[in-house]
């Protein structure tokens, strides 16, 4: 069977072409940069140089595939020209779906992102509760475009499935999107972790070896036109930094550190890369998203999929153990 | 809570409607929900009661058509379900020139825009007054103040909200009810227009508030006994400074169009498979 997977070279999509390649999939991996350092390497993973606004190359790349995994996203919330991020997401994103449609793939998945859902109250949001707050920043805006066209391309007859993903965590390239494993690097190496000081504020953090499965899994038993939250357990920040310090086998000094500083210190970035151009990955919205509740229930994956948690202790520990091997190395 | 009174929300099921509906429940006010049928009203009750203390009773209609709104009084009369506050919100908006939409169409806006709340403001009055203190909340917009090109009848339904409310509100003062006219300006209630708003100009980007907090000013105020609501100090400050403008300046300001971000195109993508939020 080949799989066409698009975003190859970014966390998710690295891992994802990996492991399909392990189960003895042939995969297309659709790359911006043939010389990029970060293709997947394996036997059964062909490249291809294309980009999600140049159809032809989708179309080339995605040749003889049965399957489509699209989870190429731009999630730079620091975008200078946000058209970039609707570009990607939302015109690409189209791009996939008329080239999977017109080339008769059998399943497509895409990769989405929690973010659709906003923040939860009391319950941990499921995937047909309402949204509580406005949309807001480019990012969700545009996922949220994107899921609805996936949507729509249900109703031509292509099997698309939908997967959310919450906060992912665990050993992966180091990329924007694996943000938590720097954090954590961060964590080791200073034996300092600042922490919110509202402790209390639950999120939902989801081991990359779960999400992975999950798309194969949605590929698989997931119906059509449905989205599948993969999530894993909600955890407040009190219990995320307790959990860091008992793993990571050395005494880390907590700090908590108030909102209001927080949300100056995002802004003092935000200025500093508006003036000089600094790159840098917090931003006000950002910091905002982390204190907030977002709690979600991948109740409806575990039942219909057969999607499975690995326990947040678990998942942190072999993160840990991971980091600790590639610092050793 | 069974016997504390109820809030009657029309178009509960989205944007500013929903965060009234949430606002209220946060109050730990019992609800009733008025939506279109298939509009996710289903799932935001649902939502509410496992997440709020709350009873809430939801009815799908339409409420464009006159005998919804008789059997939508008649139904809640018969369940004996107290009503003190209602919150005329469900409307028909849109920004277009006036021959782009058919007669149809406005004759729809105007039953749901105003021939629908004056009519609930009717029925309901006794209830409303038995059940005193009350309130009355009619959602109306900036637009009702400022005659905007695109907005024509969509601004004229509003204006006549504000007329009826200020009106209403001095008669109903005796007898222990309090009218409000909320009218809030541009807001990211949809993402087809949480897009034309990003569009925007800066002064105009600047003014857009997110649904969630002109609910909690709206509500706030509505129990302070306000007239007149309008939330947002720039809004505020716009609606003031619209005595004194020259037009060049203020065609500025309204105008909704840059070539800063084009994201028109994306609008229009979704626009066909996407016609609610």
């Amino acid at each position: 069977m080949k799989v066409f997977i698009t975003g190859a070279t970014g966390y998710i999509g690295h891992k994802l072409a990996i492991y399909a390649a392990s189960q003895g999939y042939f995969v297309h991996a659709l790359v911006r940069n043939l010389h990029s350092k970060h293709i997947p390497v394996h036997a059964l993973i062909v490249p291809f140089e294309g980009d999600l606004t140049d159809m032809t190359s989708i179309r080339t790349a995605m040749q003889g595939c049965d399957m489509v995994i699209h989870a190429a996203a731009n999630a730079n919330l620091y975008e200078k020209d946000s058209s970039v991020i609707y570009r990607v997401n939302v015109e690409g994103t189209k791009n996939v779906l008329d080239a999977a449609l017109s080339l008769q793939v059998r399943k497509f998945v895409f990769t989405s992102s929690c973010a659709v859902f906003g923040t939860s109250y009391r319950t941990p949001m499921c995937e047909h509760d309402p949204r509580l707050i406005a949309f807001e920043d480019d990012y969700e805006i545009s996922k949220q475009c994107a899921e609805d066209l996936v949507r729509s391309y249900c109703m031509k007859g292509l099997h698309a499935v939908i997967v959310a993903l919450s906060k992912v965590y665990g050993p992966g390239l180091p990329v924007h999107g694996n943000f938590i494993e720097r954090v954590f690097e961060r964590i080791l190496r200073t034996g300092i972790a600042f922490t919110p000081f509202n402790s209390r504020v639950q999120a939902n953090y989801t081991f990359v070896d779960d999400v992975i499965k999950g798309h194969f899994l949605a590929a698989e038993y997931g119906a059509c036109g449905e989205s599948y939250i993969l999530g894993g357990e909600n955890v407040s920040y009190h219990t995320f930094f307790h959990t860091v310090r008992a793993v990571a086998g050395k005494h880390i000094t907590l700090i908590p550190i108030p909102q209001t500083i927080l949300l100056v210190w995002s802004f003092c970035h935000r200025i500093v890369y508006r003036l000089l151009g600094v790159h840098t990955n917090i931003s006000p919205l950002l910091i905002k998203r982390f204190l907030q509740n977002r709690t979600f229930s991948s109740e409806k994956a575990i039942r219909q999929l057969g999607y499975r948690i690995t326990p947040f202790r678990e998942g942190l520990r072999r993160t840990f153990h991971h980091l600790q091997i590639k610092n050793y190395a | 809570m069974r016997n504390t009174p109820f809030v009657l929300i029309t178009g509960a099921s989205h944007g500013l409607g929903k965060s009234l509906a949430l606002e209220c429940a946060a109050r730990n006010k019992n609800l009733v929900l008025v939506a279109l049928p298939a509009s996710g009203l289903t799932e935001l009750t649902k939502f509410i009661r496992s997440n709020f203390d709350v009873n809430v009773v939801d009815f799908e209609m339409d409420l464009s058509i006159k005998d919804n709104c008789v059997s939508l009084f008649t139904e809640l009369r018969r369940r004996g379900l107290p009503l003190n506050i209602l919150i005329n919100n469900a409307g028909i908006g849109g920004t277009h020139l006036f021959d782009e939409k058919d007669s149809e169409f406005y004759y729809r806006q105007i039953e749901l825009n105003v021939a629908a709340p004056t009519l609930l403001c009717r029925l309901f009055l006794d209830t409303l007054c038995e059940n005193s203190p009350s309130y009355i909340l009619n959602v109306s917009s900036l637009a009702g103040f400022l005659p905007l090109p695109r907005k024509q009848v969509y601004g004229g339904t509003k204006s006549y909200l504000i007329s009826f409310s200020k009106s209403l509100r001095q008669e109903l003062i005796q007898r222990n009810i309090h009218v409000s006219v909320l009218c809030p300006g541009g807001m990211n209630t949809t993402i087809p227009i949480t897009l034309q708003n990003k569009n925007g100009t800066w002064i105009g980007r600047m003014t857009i508030m997110n649904p969630d907090v002109v609910a909690r000013i709206a509500i706030d105020n509505m129990l302070r006994k306000k007239e007149v609501i309008i939330p947002g100090f720039l809004n505020k400050c716009l609606l003031f400074l619209d005595h004194f403008l020259p037009a060049i300046v203020k065609d500025k300001l309204t105008s909704r169009i840059s070539d800063k971000i084009k994201l028109d195109e994306i609008a229009r993508m979704i626009q066909g498979i996407r016609p609610v939020n």
